[in-house]
Order: C-alpha cells, then structure tokens, then sequence
C-alpha cells in the first residue's frame, strides 16, 4: 500500500507549517535580540554530542588552570566542532567555572585557552597544536585516530558502539596537568 | 608584571575573539542529552546502526532491540540463535544440537524467508533454500560486539525479505580485540568447543586480528523412538580482519572460511515398493551433509567536504552445501514406473558479488541518507531427482536498488518524521517499491511513541516456485474406480498398496515468479521511568498477500495416468508403479497477523536485573478450499507459539561472582509431518537455563551452565520441506573458561 496522493499532500502541509513556525521563530530570535535558537536546530549525530559530553566531563574531572576570570575556555582549533555538539557547553558550569566555547581559534591563541579541541577532521593540524603548546598548562583533547601518539593528553575513541577515551599520563605529567583517579579508572587505555 | 600585563592583553583578545563567534555559537546550540550523563555512563552508553546509522534505540521509530556483548557473555549462549533467545518476541525453536528455526512475528521455519540477517552488514544465507542454515552461522561468540534485531519490517532500509525482521550481526573490531583471547567449553552430548583469537597492531598503523574455531557435537535424541541419532557434527572457522591507518577515512577488510560436516536424516514421500518398513510411503535417507564457504568483504566509511558520511562496502562470497546419501522419492523420468533411491548428491552452491554506497548529509531539519546497491547472483542448485526436482539448476542474475530515507524534525525534541523507500529491481521477480513512513513522538527524553506503516516484499526461493516437489505419497487404491479396485482385489486378494498416488507440485509452464507481498501498520510505546526501570512495548498488524502456496489441478488425476499405472502394474507387480495427484505452485494466498510484544527492565536492587516479556502473534490465513493452499495455510497458522513469555533475571552474587538464571515458555505449536494430513501437536514447554560464572582474576572466568533444567527432553519444532527427523532438545550442561593473555 502506498500512501495516497492526498496523504502525502498533507503532510506536505504539515512540514511546511513546521517551517513557517521556524522561520519566525528565527525572526522572533532576530529582531528580540535573543538569541536562544537551541529550538529549532537538528541535534548533531549522536557519536558527536557523546564526545561533546565526554569533553564536558572532563571539564569537571581534571584540575585546570585558572585565568583571572575563573572561566574554562575551551577552543575549538581547525573547523571540526562535532557539528555543533561543542558549542552546546557554552555556558555550562563546570567546577563551579563558567564553560567558554570559542571556535575558530588561531594557533598563536592556544596557549590562552584552558582545553583546547582538534577534531578528527582536522587530524592534520593536530602535531602543530601540540608543538605549540608544547608543555603549557593546557588540556589537549582529540577524537583523531593517532591522537595519543600526536601530543594529546586525551583522546576520544569510538570502537564499534560506544565511545570510549585514552589517558596519556607521560603528556599530562609533562604539562603539570592533574587528572582525577575516579576519571582514570574508567579510561580504556592509560599509557604511562 | 610583565607576565600580569601580557595576561590581560591576552583577556582583552579573548573578548574580541569572543564577540565574533558569537553569531554561530547561538544558532547551533545543540540539545545534548548526553550532557548530564556520568563519565560512567558514557563509557557504558551503547549506540546501535541499524537506520544505517549510530543511533540510540529510544529514538528509533520501530521495534528495535540490542543484545550486548555483555549480554552474550553473562547468559552463557554458545550460538547466535541461542543468543538470540533474548529479544523479547523473536520465536528461536531449536530443532537438534546445532540447528535452529528462528523467527520473528510468525511464520517460523527452518529457513525463515520473511527474516533478514546480516553479518557486519553483509547478507547471510544458504544456497540450497535461500534461508539462514544457522549452524554455519558459527562465529566465535566471544567476538560479537553486538546483535541488532529490529522486529517488523525492515524493507525501506534494507531490501526485499526484510518483510517481518532484521538480525544484524556485529564483530568486534580488531581496535578493540586486542591481546589474546582463549575460550573453550565441554558439554554433555558429546559436545565441545574451543576457540582462540589474536589481535595486534600493524606495522604502518592500524590493527589486525585473526580467529579461529572448532566444535564438535554427538547426535541429539530422537523424538519417535527416544534414541541417539547418528547425526553428530564437527565445525571449523577461521577469519581475519585487518583496519590499516588510511588518511582521510576508515578502512577494514574482512575474509571468513568455514566448513560444517554433518549427518542429516531426510524423511521424504516414497513409493510403497522403497518406503521404510516401519513408515510406509516414506523413507528416511541419511545424508552426509557438507558444507562449506568463504566471504571476503571491503568497507571504507569517509567524511566529505561538504560534511557527508560516505560509507562503501564490498564483498563476495561463496557457500556450498552437499548431502550424500541414498536419496529420492522413487518417482521419476520413467512414469510410471518408479525408479529405486541410489547413492547420489544433491544441494548446491552460489557466489555473491555486493557492491553497497551510501551517504548521510544532515542540513537544517533533515537527516538525509541515500544508497546504490548492486548484487550480482550466480548459484547451481543440484537437485536431481524427485521428492526435489529442479531441471535447470544453473543460474545467474543481477539485482540492482536504491533507496532514499528521511529523518525530518518536524518540532525539535518532540516530532519526527521518517519518510524512505526502497526501489529493487530483483532479478527474479522484478521492480518492487517497499517505502514506509515512521513518525516519532518524544514528549520527554525518557518517553517516546511511534507508530509506522510499510510495505515490504519478500521474493521467493527458486526451489519453491520452479521445482517440482513431491508433498505426500499414499496407497493409491483411494483415486481408483470402484469397479477397478474389485478386479484387483480378484487378482491380487486386495487392492491396498498396489500402487502409489503422489501428490506433487510442479511449476505452471510460463508461469512468472511473483514476490510475496506484506503490509504492515505498528504502534510502539517507550518510557524510562527511572533509571531503574523502564518498559518498550508494540503492537503491529500486518496483511500478507500473493503467499506461496500450492494448489490442485481441477482434474488432479488424469484417467489416461491411471490407465498406465494399471498397466505398469500388470507387468512389474506391486508397489514400482505411481500415478500423480498433481498440483501447481501458486502465488495468491492471502494472510493476516496481529500481535504485539511488551517488555521491562528493572532493577529492584543494585545486585538484581530482572528483564520479564511477553509477545502474542496470530496468524489467519485466508481458506481456499485447495487441499494444498489450505494445508499451507495452517502450517502458517501453528508453526508459532501464539504466546512466549520469557523473565531473565542476573544476580550480582558477590563482585567476582555472577548468576543468570532464565526461564522462558512458548505456548503449543503445531506441524506437519511427512505424508499426514493432520497436524501434529507440540506441547507447550517451559525452558528454565542457569549460568553460573566465577571471574577468577582479571583475565580470565570460569562458568557452569545449565539448559532445559526441568525436563529431560522436550521437541521444540519439526520441520516440513524439506522434512528431517523430529528431534528432541535434552536437558544439558557445560563448563566453560575464557581467559586473555
């Protein structure tokens, strides 16, 4: 049985209603200033908003650095931002500090970040990152393949169905960065 | 100072920075679920593929159900369709120690037509009767990521036969089967299994692993005389998976070898001058079975500039199965003198060649996938003779489809719909369209309903639509004119069992192969009402028409027949001779199932999970008045218990110590058996298995299980076409280690 002509019509109709109500609920947000679209976006894959969540974890796991405004930023280096999932910390409290999310940050900025983020997509920037860094108090998170290998302190791992994360003590040791033992424990692989 | 100055430059940078993104960071705010999730609950938080992409199971809109390699592991299962016992509403009926019928939502059969089941995407099944011969589906059960059942239709995603389930069978990859792993298990019947895996890293980057493994099983209990049967087996496997670093995306390659010996005894008609003296018009050929096959398979996923996930897959395969025995029904090219049984081989073989693309684009509201497939089908079935005849066993043809799906967010976080379709162009039945349209409600992130219609196709085996088969063979007295079965009670003292009539169907000249056909509307529930508890139930209804079947000539026995076989009669005697009640097979019979599956998980203590069900299928077939399409249609209708109930419960004894005990019931079933009429009755059984597991140290566990606890032997199916033995499942014990190094 196919769905009849008028069937389809309908929801037809339906979806365009749906887009009309977005598109002014965009104008709303535009003109109000506000600028809560979380509404009307797709959520990202749910892989990407697990890594986002995992980085958020860490966030609240491991001790970092404070600049003078006690605020955790986190950098987004190359264009891979999980689609989007890494935007959703902005705001978010974490250790009693506010979360920071800045995308598109130039190398030369790194070092002013607490947690900086190179995605799997932008692997190949990955080495110049941490080179930059080189023993700086900043936490390196990667979901590239080899991140473990190129200077991240952690990397996010997806095998088969779930998402799982490496520890590289040696680099942690070496950036004077202390991570929680609850947080080690649960980490598939420790290397140190 | 000067390190205080340079700070608050760089603050005065961070803002400027700051402002200028704001733009895209308020539009792509993101609701993520996963947020308030523990690092604990991440690293456990399983994802399923089976819309083709990563997706968690509350947000699927159909009956979807994951068992985890920790399932596998805890309930001790050393089969996939054992382990399969675990989805609430699939029928899994063992038939002897290593062959199985599994089905989802009626129509159980040996050679479930109306199931579709992948291994890491790749479509398994046996030459012979294009079904899944599950014993050589063996694969090493410690290696199993996952097993993803989707109950219902499947056709839109995945093509024709996914007409009432899909299984979807994962390996682990080799990233994370690294080290060594030994597992080896002894039972009673004679049954033992070991298997050993490796897994290292590449040289240049990358991960490989290699397996292999061997079983062996005695022969089961016989249901009629309560005896051992001789049809023990013996199976190897050996595989290999390799994922080398590649730039840009992710590789991994996959070959397979197996081969699978066994005794099977085929019960088939027979003329009365070759049937076994305890079984008239029957004989029971013992055949050597061997089977054996291969599958090398390709898999690239990338990501595209433009953000698309690609993912491309190729494979080949070949299977082969051969029985050996001394084997036919006796009727032949020599009509209508029968021709006795002789050593033969009869089976068959096939090679797949599998070409798969599809790309994932998310833009604004749409979740967009598309797909190409291309199948090429080479196969040459060898059925030589009657009771399964096929002239033309060569045979090769090319399949082609495409198909598009989209997840369209209608009010973010609550409504959904998922339009899609599948356009096949089969190479045996033609152009079939199986769209579907899924809507999903979410008034919360822990609840959700769905409600789907789809049509789906199913196309039928080459051995049930162009062979000829015998269905039963009698006395032929019954069709004889009375004043002919007075003369030959004058001469012969009797006019039983001097001829045979058997009942035979045969393809009608010309006629074109016709793809079953199935409509189905579903409705699902979800709610997680804590992180204790949770319930996912469904209801579906679907209407099957163009079934398989059988039909009767009008005239089923031609007068010019019956003369010869007088004639053959009077010069070879009794019992050689044969004349046919012959039928068609047909492709118009008409169908309805109803039922639904509800099921909990709960845990009442941190120590206990306890996970009840309960699923109902009914099945009413349209009644014809056809002895045959009616005799289909009620194998339809009792081949599946109408109830299952199943109440799996895992005790968390000590932290080194772990119990798993599982009961589970099946309402009675009903088959045919060889050459009768009436329906044989299974009764209803009560199954209750056990498993305890100590964890030794780290690496390694010890377990015991028990099977069938409460009775000592009980038949769970017999199986029509091709009939073999009725065997009975005993009750049974085994002991098993795993351990890494």
């Amino acid at each position: 049985m196919y769905l009849s002509k008028q069937t389809s019509s309908v929801m037809f109709q339906i979806a365009c209603g749906a887009w009309g109500l977005r598109v002014r609920a965009l104008l709303l947000a535009l003109t109000s200033g506000v600028t809560l679209a979380a509404t009307a976006q797709p959520s990202g894959q749910a892989v990407d908003r697990i890594k986002a969540a995992y980085v958020y974890n860490f966030a609240k796991f491991v001790d970092l650095p404070a600049a003078d405004d006690k605020a955790i930023r986190v950098c987004l280096l190359g264009r891979d931002d999980l689609n989007g999932a890494m935007l959703g910390l902005n705001h978010r409290m974490a250790q009693g500090r506010e979360i920071q999310v800045r995308k598109d940050v130039p190398l030369d900025q790194i070092k002013d970040c607490t947690m900086a983020f190179v995605g799997d997509s932008d692997a190949r920037i990955l080495p110049a990152v941490a080179r930059q860094l080189s023993n700086s108090p900043v936490l390196l998170v990667s979901d590239a393949r080899q991140a473990m290998d190129q200077g991240a302190h952690l990397a996010l791992i997806f095998n088969d169905d779930r998402v799982e994360f490496d520890v590289n003590m040696l680099n942690l040791q070496k950036s004077n960065i202390k991570a929680s033992s609850q947080m080690l424990k649960l980490a598939r692989v420790v290397v140190r | 100072m000067t390190r205080k100055r340079k700070q608050k430059t760089s603050l005065w940078r961070w803002s400027v920075l700051a402002f200028a993104v704001q733009a895209s960071l308020a539009s792509a705010a993101v609701q993520n679920e996963f947020l308030d999730m523990s690092l604990e609950e991440l690293v456990d938080y399983r994802l399923m593929s089976m819309s083709r992409k990563e997706q968690r199971v509350a947000d699927m809109a159909a009956a979807a159900y994951v068992i985890s390699a920790e399932e596998i592991r805890r309930s001790g299962a050393q089969s996939i369709p054992e382990a399969l016992r675990m989805v609430p509403g699939l029928n899994v009926a063992q038939i002897n120690r290593n062959s199985w019928a599994v089905s989802s939502r009626g129509f159980n059969e040996r050679f479930s037509g109306k199931l579709l089941v992948q291994v890491d995407g790749r479509s398994v099944y046996s030459p012979l009767f294009s079904g899944v011969l599950w014993e050589t589906q063996d694969t090493m059960m410690e290696d199993i990521e996952r097993i993803e059942v989707i109950r219902g239709p499947g056709a839109a995603l995945w093509g024709t036969n996914a007409m009432n389930g899909v299984i979807n069978i994962v390996t682990r990859s080799a990233a994370s089967s690294q080290g060594n792993l030994l597992s080896a298990a002894v039972g009673s019947g004679d049954w033992a299994s070991a298997s050993l895996r490796h897994g290292g890293a590449l040289e240049q980057g990358g991960h490989y692993k290699v397996y292999g493994k061997v079983g062996v099983a005695g022969g089961p209990l016989e249901r009629n005389t309560g005896m051992v049967s001789p049809d023990g087996s013996g199976q190897q496997r050996v595989g290999v998976k390799l994922e080398p670093q590649v730039d840009g995306g992710q590789l991994s390659i996959k070959a397979d070898l197996y081969q699978y010996r066994s005794k099977e005894g085929w019960l088939t008609p027979s003329l009365g001058g070759f049937s076994d003296a305890a079984t008239p018009y029957a004989r029971d050929a013992l055949m050597a079975a061997h089977d054996q096959g291969g599958a090398l398979q390709g898999r690239y996923a990338w990501k595209s500039t433009d953000g698309a996930e690609n993912v491309l897959q190729a494979s080949i395969d070949h299977d082969s199965t051969l029985h050996r025995g001394v084997w036919g029904s006796g009727v032949g090219a020599l009509k209508p003198l029968g021709q006795a049984p002789v050593l033969m081989t009869m089976g068959g073989d096939k090679t797949d060649i599998d070409v798969d693309f599809q790309q994932r684009k998310v833009y604004d509201a749409h979740d967009f996938i598309w797909g190409l497939n291309l199948r090429h089908t080479r196969d040459n079935l060898i059925l030589p003779v009657s009771p399964y005849y096929l002239r033309d066993g060569k045979d090769q043809r090319l399949s082609y489809s495409a198909f598009v799906h989209d997840e369209i967010t209608l009010v973010p976080e609550r409504f959904k719909l998922i339009v899609g379709s599948k356009f096949e162009k089969d190479g045996l039945t033609g152009f079939n369209v199986q769209p579907n349209a899924r809507v999903l409600y979410t008034p919360s992130q822990t609840e959700a309903y769905w409600g789907a219609l789809s049509r789906s196709v199913r196309s039928p085996r080459r051995t049930e639509s162009l062979a000829t088969i015998d269905i039963s063979a009698q006395d032929g007295q019954a069709y004889l004119p009375l004043a002919v079965r007075q003369g030959l009670q004058q001469g012969y003292g009797t006019s039983a069992n001097l001829l045979t009539a058997v009942t035979q169907v045969s393809p009608m000249a010309g006629a074109s192969v016709q793809a079953e056909q199935a409509v189905s509307l579903e409705g699902g529930w979800r709610k997680q009402f804590s992180n204790f508890l949770s319930v996912d139930s469904s209801l579906f209804l679907t209407d099957y028409s163009h079934l398989r079947g059988g039909r009767l000539l009008a005239n089923p026995v031609s007068p010019l027949e019956l003369q010869q076989a007088m004639a053959c009669l009077a010069q070879y005697g009794p019992g050689v001779c044969y004349y046919t009640v012959a039928g068609y097979n047909s492709n118009s019979d008409k169908a309805r199932s109803w039922g639904g599956e509800v099921s909990a998980e709960w845990h009442p203590y941190s120590w206990w999970k306890i996970q009840p069900s309960y699923s109902y299928v009914r099945i009413k077939g349209t009644r014809t008045g056809d002895l045959l399409g009616d005799f289909q249609i009620a194998a339809h209708e009792h081949g599946s218990p109408r109830h299952q109930v199943a109440l799996n419960n895992n005790f968390s004894l000590r932290h080194d110590l772990n119990l798993d005990v599982r009961l589970r019931y099946q309402s009675q079933t009903a088959f045919y058996t060889v050459n009768a009429f009436e329906l044989t009755r299974i009764a209803p059984y009560t199954g209750l298995d056990m498993r305890l597991a100590w964890q030794v140290n780290r690496n390694t566990e010890l377990s015991i299980l028990g099977r069938n606890l409460l009775k000592d032997r009980h038949t769970e199916f017999m199986n029509i076409l091709p009939t073999t033995r009725a065997y009975d499942v005993q009750r049974s014990a085994l002991v098993q280690v795993v351990t890494r190094f």
